[in-house]
């Protein structure tokens, strides 16, 4: 039993590895969390131009980033919503289940 | 030697804490409850830390245990030395205050009416683990 702590930290040590993966993984989380950050602040600014539109006295700044700054391809815009594609869909989704749907924002 | 077994007390603190919150970011990844906000994979950072902790503090903490076995095989009398016995019985003590502090816990969610599969993960991991300390130092401790 005393020499199970040993065996016990190397097996939590490689879940944890298997969980979080390897460096590859973590950059493509950073980018994902980069394209999200793209994405909100785009959101964010055709809501605030919409409510413009529509007679709200609101100052919306300048036009942010609307396309991927790692792939270079453009957001995908609607009436309601905005999209990216995301390295990690799966993962971005499940951290931020309130806010992205199928790599997308709503627009409010 | 005291500075060995300062050490040692140090790093196995470090590993023991590091394994708990590993242990919980893994439980609430894989056993999420729906009752609070889900975390999930927003731990990622958490969880990374933790590893690089372990990966630093395990061999750190297996050289002094070796070192402090090498020096009890020259001076068989070390076993008795008075801080290395403090070492021990600090390190049981806590483990013990661990154990009693999982089985208020379980009663107190008893009574909240939280007891969850990952509440009772929870719990298991911190009794497992305080049970391995233990027994651990429970070697360490004992006579030849």
């Amino acid at each position: 039993m005393s020499r199970l702590l040993l065996p016990f930290t190397v097996l939590m040590i490689g879940l944890g590895l298997w969980q979080v993966g390897g460096p590859e993984q973590a950059r493509s989380e950073q980018r994902d969390a980069q394209r999200l950050n793209d994405l909100r602040a785009l959101a964010a600014y055709l809501t605030c131009e919409k409510m413009r539109k529509g007679g709200a006295d609101f100052i919306c700044g300048t036009y942010p980033r609307d396309t991927d700054r790692f792939t270079q391809q453009p957001f995908t815009v609607t009436q309601t919503q905005v999209c990216a594609e995301f390295e990690q869909s799966d993962r971005t989704a499940h951290r931020f289940p309130d806010e992205v749907e199928n790599g997308c924002i709503r627009l409010d | 030697m005291p500075c060995l077994y300062g050490l040692m007390f140090v790093a196995l603190l470090t590993v023991t804490y590091n394994l708990i919150d590993l242990g919980f970011n893994l439980i609430e990844l894989w056993l999420p409850d729906p009752l609070y906000s889900e975390r999930g994979f927003g731990n990622l950072g958490a969880m990374r830390w933790s590893i690089a902790v372990l990966v630093v503090a395990l061999p750190v903490f297996l050289w002094l245990d070796r070192r402090a076995a090498r020096a009890l095989s020259d001076d068989p009398g070390q076993r008795r030395a008075p801080l290395r016995q403090k070492f021990g019985a600090m390190t049981l003590f806590l483990s013990v205050l661990a154990l009693l502090g999982a089985a208020v816990a379980v009663v107190y969610a008893g009574l909240t009416g939280v007891v969850t599969t990952q509440f009772l993960a929870k719990v298991a991991l911190v009794v497992l683990l305080a049970l391995l300390v233990i027994a651990w130092f429970r070697d360490f401790l004992a006579e030849p």
